[in-house]
């Protein structure tokens, strides 16, 4: 049963971690398998995500997890969406665009992403989810420290709440 | 995505389409698998929902771990808890997903802009309390005077898409009875059909 009368139950959010299957992000969604989210791990290519996922799923098996290959479908089943900085381009914009309304959308940027410099993604979010709560995630899988960034103070709160248990040292910055 | 909900608006209200552009703005689109919870005992409500698709349903649990379903939510209707929603105090009501389902969802303060910028929605929302307010009050009188039978009947003849859509025990612990009881009513009505 999942219910136990007089304890005060944590509604599990679901996460959208879309784009992440880079090995180098591993770390980072490891920090996010608990047993308080529902991590829904997306990519166009299921088959590519799917090792990872298995590898996940037995080393955290009080954690859910699954794989979903459309980016559409895993962010509208998403309270919040993760996405990496590098994934986000017009095509997945408008995929997203409809479902992403008032949600909290985290861009991740690599400090040391020589491909893709930061702060591109989350220009390009913000642009075009104007609805949306758009974050950027700037960090070095390497470094404890992460600097969050955006406008909105309850998104940032609830990210930074978020990641309270990940290990990650926030320094949060709210922009204009 | 936002048609069903636009239609539901304009049977109450007139809205300009640029004033329903902005209400469009404030809604989170969310599907939630069956079986998933919209809301959870002891969690505080954030939202509101409009159900675009699935069926929804609203209970609590007694301290023997019994299920009370106090109402259902179908295409078109609403759904949420309200005190804990205006209140902010933790709800001990359960909202699960009995089908999969799609939602548009707002938050109170999303709710509150929405009324403030198109006040035209404090009159959608009136209508919308007090239409809640009649049906809760009607139950509640229903509960207390009608027979198993009878609830059940009104069930049927107002909502046959419940009964057809939800699990016989779940239509047995919103009419306040059990499983059994439930089937043997079933049984009976059936009796007297084929007679007749």
């Amino acid at each position: 049963m999942h219910y136990q009368k007089g304890k005060l139950m944590a509604l599990k959010e679901t996460i959208a971690c879309v784009g992440l299957e880079n090995e180098i992000y591993a770390g980072f969604i490891q920090k996010l398998a608990n047993e308080k989210y529902r991590l829904l791990l997306v990519s166009e290519n299921e088959q590519q995500l799917f090792p990872y996922s298995k590898s996940l799923s037995a080393a955290f098996p009080d954690a859910h997890i699954e794989t979903i290959a459309c980016a559409k479908e895993g962010c509208w089943e998403a309270d919040i969406i993760l996405i990496a900085g590098e994934a986000v381009n017009a095509t997945l914009i408008l995929k997203i665009s409809a479902v992403a309304t008032q949600k909290i959308v985290v861009c991740l940027s690599l400090r040391a992403h020589d491909a893709f410099p930061a702060g591109e993604g989350v220009q390009l979010l913000q642009k075009s989810l104007p609805y949306a709560k758009v974050l950027e995630l700037l960090f070095d899988p390497s470094v404890p420290e992460a600097i969050l960034s955006g406008k909105d103070a309850e998104a940032l709160a609830a990210i930074e709440e978020l990641l309270k248990n990940s290990g990650l040292r926030i320094r949060q910055i709210r922009t204009e | 995505m936002f048609e069903f909900l636009h239609q539901k608006i304009a049977q109450t209200i007139s809205i300009t389409e640029s004033e329903f552009d902005f209400c469009k703005t404030l809604f989170q689109p969310k599907k939630l698998r069956k079986k998933r919870f919209l809301l959870e005992e002891g969690e505080v409500c954030k939202y509101t929902a409009f159900v675009e698709k699935g069926l929804l349903r609203t209970y609590s649990i007694n301290e023997k771990g019994n299920e009370h379903t106090l109402q259902f939510a179908l295409e078109g209707w609403w759904t949420s808890d309200l005190y804990s929603f205006f209140t902010h105090d933790p709800s001990s009501l359960n909202i699960e997903a009995l089908e999969d389902s799609e939602l548009l969802l707002i938050t109170q303060p999303s709710w509150e802009l929405l009324l403030e910028k198109i006040p035209a929605f404090e009159r959608y929302f009136r209508i919308l309390i007090q239409n809640n307010l009649i049906a809760t009050q009607k139950r509640l009188i229903c509960s207390l005077s009608e027979t198993a039978e009878e609830k059940y009947n009104k069930l049927l003849q107002h909502f046959p898409d419940i009964i057809q859509r939800v699990p016989q025990h779940i239509i047995a612990s919103y009419i306040g009875i059990s499983r059994e009881t439930l089937s043997r009513i079933r049984g009976q009505m059936a009796g007297r059909k084929q007679t007749h």
